[in-house]
């Protein structure tokens, strides 16, 4: 195959030239973030011939920002044996030396940082490449070698380079356009959601021109809502619910409150968490304005740090709940010295009194009820803290924060989170925990809801006890509200009032408002998506909203787990360590299909745990899962045995690999591939399959040469379904139609294509990605498996209408001869091949593209009778 | 922070309508909400009352003690008023008069058989009465559990509504210059114990005394200003008794630019 970049440019000739290499820099207008393809035919907007490989800036480019460069020639080499290289670059750069990757030094990074390679090399020319993207800010590349007997390090001289020679060079003015590689994730695959849950319905509430920024709403008895905003305001709403009677109206209450962040009802009686005081709001004429702010309680200690917030409320026997965050400087970083109370969650008696139930928290801008009955409360990222958090209020519990205590706090046990929400992926600022009690939600059985202020919308958590110890699992659950989510507060109507705030930098979600309130109802619409994850010694078991159709779920390809641990540290934040994925074993289903359980390898206490919800696994009545991933925080792996995993297993459906089930055989399905032998396949324009292709463990396998296989049947309209695989870095395909008139497959027969998108090149070119009809129609989507799993792959061509599929997911869809393939056609390579897709009858046809490739379960069935 | 022409005036207290004796003399407030709760000049628990344009005043509500007057704004600055991190509101303006430190501190003293008691009065939160007046109550918890409860009322009147314009005019004030009333009730004081409250303002004119019952302190004609300090007491008396006591005073604002005093 012919890389299309090398398509749109002239191939240099190898040496002849001037000293120097050749640069050419084409100019872009957007951030590329990584070394990404040009579209075919862009011609550069600069070029010239440069002494070496050492460039600084836009003097030595021609232009600062957002463009891709290449220098190209040969260097040379004059005495043979091991040559290493040194790469800086800002940004990220690539070199190929003799056709080999030598040093992948991609992405966004300053030239402090280098990579190293080395290659054996002849002496006499090798073709270099060096190719360079640049976004913002410094940009240069150095490059250094230090062949064999050097002693160090040294710039490349000119004189071992030279730029190619004899070719006409041209330029153009304009930017040029790239090509991006597939996406891998979707809203919900991999991504934020991008909306409301389907079994819920959200409701515009704010009548024109009330922007609350919330800090706290609960409901009095008459059924009105009290919101306090940060901004310091109280309002009381009336005909708020469902049901009202007439149109919204909001009565302001009381003003000139310290960023109050919480409110509360108790008796009728308004209570307010300013930032440094407990007040109760009293309107004693009844005029509906507040005319006393009581002073409940003041005694804890503040500064007038900006960042010494005080979160509530929750009200439970007889006292006010809230949490004090710590003082920050402008950055993120804590302040030292702390005064003694802060990173306390604290209660507060109605008579002032008040006292500490835990610390070590350090911006905990949510508390509140939630499942079991409890009260939880959320932290946020940074010193002491690797990731956000949501934890159970345990009294005497330190939470791990050494922000008051400095090293002292280093003797004291840490009570672990309930569950991490690892930051950027399903959390980032969170904020009130809630409870949940709709549809299979509930409460009482473990699952609740914690909004975000940042990362966005609300998350549902489920959570257990395990062997005296609670751990939870994160699942995404809503988005598409107006702003970050900052309160929640259940209804007298039982709808999920939702109140949203925002300021600059992270205290705020991107794109939304910074204000918000909102009404969430549950509708009862059907919802396929992970309920519920409970570890078990050797796996986890899932249960769903719903339950699987019939005969999905068995098969372990469908799901990938990965688990990292997290180490509190005096950097604000932390990454991800020791992370692997999990080997899976198996999958068996219940016999009701809600659950299944996944053997898992080298399941460990004290990690994370991912899991992704690949393909093939769709509800009964709602199809597609809602949301695909999970995140479990395992405090434990318990000892308990899953007692159902031995029954369930002997359920397993699936017919043996390579054979028909009675079904099948009704409906008209053959097997192409029997698992034994090679029946049924030649070579093409041969007698029997070439050398390299074999039976290996039931699986129809290239290993070496062997040249593409034809099916020795032709089919005219049909459906193929088939499984492949492919080695890491790999590239095959499957053709359809193909005649043997021509010389190669390609020139007669469409193609499915079979690609490692990761690691081939081709993968970073939508249009010969996995699954694409290749050169001529792009998948919407990567949806291939980790390289080294089966994916299934199926072709359903009825004249002229033919569509390609790749896990559960259409990836194609054409017309063969209609308006818009032609004008594919014409623009691809095909076009100058006047016998390509002409064919309405013709072999099958796998393709050897010089990589291992595996395929089992190959089945077609004719659909022209 | 410009000059500000100092002299004592001696003032009596105008007779008022009411139990309390007092008039609000409800003015125009510069904002709304006018009572504010805020970090104030690097001082976490604060009170903010925009009375009048011309007349700004804060508590320290940890202290329960009063803390500025001036004439201005706040700068509300801060997260929550224009995104930034790390400041907080100041006061903006021309300070007339702001309590030394010690006097924030230990402007409260409480004794009983003429020893000292270590108590402060604890916040208790405020009030906007019916008329407009910003109430400030505070408690005093005493070792035999009685309650002792103090309700201050900050006010805003002009000059020539708190003291007579023949002192007015010897002290060289305008008549409409600002004028700034504490008025104190305190209730449940035993006999025997005795509630001080130490006061230093910077100002043209002062007062202390319950209503109908002044003294006046004045300063000759063209004395410049000073601090006037002293002490507020109430002395313990029967039970339910509520005293009264109260501070007056008058301040000078900076001359406009080409005005002579």
């Amino acid at each position: 195959m012919i890389a299309l970049l090398a398509q749109a440019l002239a191939l240099f000739a190898l040496p002849q030239g001037e000293p120097g290499l050749f640069l050419q820099v084409w100019e872009v207008d957007e951030a590329q973030g990584a070394l990404l393809e040009l579209l075919p035919g862009q011609t550069p907007n600069l070029h010239g011939v440069v002494p070496g490989i050492d460039l600084n800036g836009a003097a030595d480019f021609g232009v600062g920002a957002l463009f891709r460069a290449r220098l190209q020639g040969a260097l040379r080499v004059e005495r043979p044996g091991l040559h290493r290289f040194r790469l800086r670059s800002d940004d990220g750069s690539r070199l190929t030396l003799a056709g080999r990757r030598v040093i992948d030094h991609d992405g966004l990074h300053d030239a402090s940082t280098l990579r190293e390679g080395q290659l054996e090399l002849e002496r006499g020319e090798h073709a270099l490449t060096l190719d360079l993207f640049q976004d913002y800010g410094d940009v240069s590349v150095r490059l250094e070698w230090r062949p064999p007997g050097a002693a160090d390090f040294a710039l490349i001289p000119g004189a071992n380079l030279s730029a190619p020679a004899g070719d006409v060079r041209v330029t153009s003015p304009g930017k040029k356009r790239l090509v991006r590689p597939l996406p891998r994730s979707a809203p919900g695959k991999g991504e934020p959601l991008a909306g409301m849950h389907p079994s819920f319905r959200v409701q515009a509430l704010r009548p024109e021109g009330f922007e609350p920024r919330v800090g706290g709403m609960d409901w009095l008895s008459d059924g009105r809502l009290v919101l306090c905003t940060w901004d310091g305001e109280v309002y009381l709403l009336e005909n708020v619910g469902a049901d009202a009677a007439g149109e919204l109206r909001v009565q302001p209450f009381a003003a000139g409150l310290a960023e109050p962040l919480g409110l509360c009802v108790v008796g009728d009686e308004i209570f307010v968490l300013q930032k440094q005081e407990l007040t109760r709001l009293v309107d004693a004429d009844g005029d509906g304005r507040a005319e006393g702010y009581e002073c409940v309680s003041s005694g804890w200690s503040v500064t007038p740090n900006f960042h010494e917030f005080a979160f509530g409320l929750v009200y439970a026997d007889g006292w006010f709940h809230a949490n004090l965050a710590i003082a920050i400087e402008p950055g993120g970083r804590s302040s030292w010295p702390q005064a003694r109370d802060r990173g306390h969650s604290i209660r507060i008696a109605r008579d002032g009194r008040w006292e500490s139930v835990a610390h070590g928290l350090r911006t905990p801008n949510g508390i509140g009820r939630g499942a079991l009955g409890r009260i939880w409360l959320t932290d946020n990222q940074g010193d002491w803290l690797p990731s956000s958090k949501l934890q159970a209020l345990e009294p005497g519990a330190f939470y791990g924060s050494r922000a008051v205590l400095g090293d002292a706090a280093a003797e004291l046990p840490v009570t672990p989170p309930v569950a991490w929400l690892p930051q950027n992926e399903i959390g980032n600022s969170p904020s009130q925990p809630a409870p949940i009690d709709v549809g299979p939600y509930r409460s009482a059985q473990g699952q609740m809801l914690v909004g975000d202020v940042t990362h966005g919308g609300i998350k549902r958590v489920f959570v257990e006890e395990l062997e005296g110890v609670l751990q939870g699992t994160v699942f995404r659950f809503m988005q598409g509200l107006e702003a970050g989510v900052q309160r929640l507060a259940w209804g007298p109507d039982g709808a999920l009032y939702v109140g949203g705030v925002g300021s600059t930098g992270n205290w705020s979600q991107s794109g939304k408002h910074w204000f918000g309130l909102e009404r969430v109802e549950y509708t009862g619409a059907p919802v396929f998506e992970l309920l519920e994850l409970r570890p078990f010694a050797g796996g986890v078991e899932l249960t769903f909203t719903e339950p699987l159709r019939a005969g999905q779920g068995w098969d372990p390809g469908a799901y990938l787990v990965r688990s990292w641990r997290y180490e509190a540290t005096a950097s604000y934040g932390g990454p991800k360590l020791d992370e692997r994925e999990h080997a899976l074993v198996s999958a068996c289903v219940s016999r009701d299909r809600r659950r299944v359980f996944l053997e898992l390898a080298d399941l460990a206490p004290g990690r994370v745990l991912y899991l992704r919800l690949l393909d093939g696994l769709e509800g009964e009545q709602a199809g597609a899962p809602w949301s695909s991933e999970a995140w479990s925080t395992l405090n434990v792996v318990p000892a308990r045995e899953h007692s159902g995993r031995a029954r369930w297993s002997r359920n397993d459906p699936r017919p043996a690999p390579n054979t028909l089930t009675d079904a099948e055989r009704g409906a008209g399905w053959q097997l192409l591939f029997d698992g034994a032998t090679l029946a049924g396949w030649r070579a093409f324009h041969g007698d029997a399959p070439g050398p390299g292709w074999a039976v290996l463990e039931g699986t129809l396998a290239l290993s070496g040469a062997g040249g593409d296989l034809i099916s020795t049947e032709t089919y005219g309209d049909f459906e193929l379904s088939l499984e492949w695989r492919v080695a890491a870095g790999g590239n095959s395909g499957v053709f359809f139609r193909v005649s043997e008139e021509h010389e190669q497959v390609w020139e007669s027969g469409p193609e499915l294509q079979i690609l490692d998108n990761r690691r081939h090149p081709d993968g970073r070119n939508p249009l010969t990605s996995a699954g694409a009809n290749y050169a001529l129609h792009a998948p919407p989507l990567d949806v291939t498996r980790p390289v080294g799993r089966w994916n299934r792959a199926r072709i359903l061509a009825r004249g002229g209408s033919v569509e390609y599929w790749l896990n559960g997911t259409r990836t194609c869809r054409f017309e063969l001869g209609s308006e818009d393939w032609a004008q594919r056609l014409a623009a691809s390579k095909f076009a100058t091949m006047p016998g390509f897709a002409r064919y309405a009858v013709g072999h099958i046809a796998l393709q050897d593209h010089g990589d291992p490739v595996a395929f089992r379960n190959v089945k077609l069935r004719r659909l022209d009778g | 922070m410009s000059a500000l022409v100092c002299a004592l005036l001696a003032t009596l207290l105008l007779p008022a309508a009411g139990v309390d004796g007092f008039q609000p003399g409800a003015a125009q407030r510069p904002r709304d909400p006018w009572v504010l709760r805020c970090v104030l000049d690097g001082r976490a628990r604060m009170i903010t009352v925009a009375l009048s344009d011309d007349l700004w005043v804060a508590y320290d509500a940890e202290l329960c003690s009063f803390y500025a007057a001036w004439k201005g704004d706040v700068a509300l600055d801060g997260a929550v008023f224009t995104t930034r991190h790390g400041p907080q509101p100041t006061l903006r303006g021309e300070t007339y008069s702001r309590s030394p430190q010690a006097v924030l501190e230990d402007g409260w003293s409480l004794t009983r058989g003429g020893r000292p008691l270590e108590l402060r009065p604890r916040y208790k939160g405020y009030t906007l009465g019916a008329t407009g007046q910003l109430s400030l109550d505070y408690e005093l918890e005493l070792p035999a559990g009685e309650r002792v409860t103090i309700q201050e009322r900050p006010g805003f009147r002009r000059a020539h509504r708190v003291a007579r314009m023949d002192l007015l005019k010897r002290a060289g004030v305008g008549a409409d210059a600002p004028g700034f009333e504490r008025r104190f009730w305190v209730e449940g004081l035993p006999a025997g114990t005795e509630l001080r409250l130490a006061y230093a303002l910077d100002c043209a004119w002062l007062a202390t005394g319950p209503a109908r019952d002044a003294a006046e302190v004045a300063l000759e004609e063209g004395t410049q200003p000073r601090r006037c300090s002293g002490t507020l007491v109430w002395s313990g008396g029967a039970p339910g008794e509520v005293l009264l006591n109260g501070i007056s005073a008058v301040f000078q604002p900076a001359p406009e630019d080409g005005e002579q005093r």
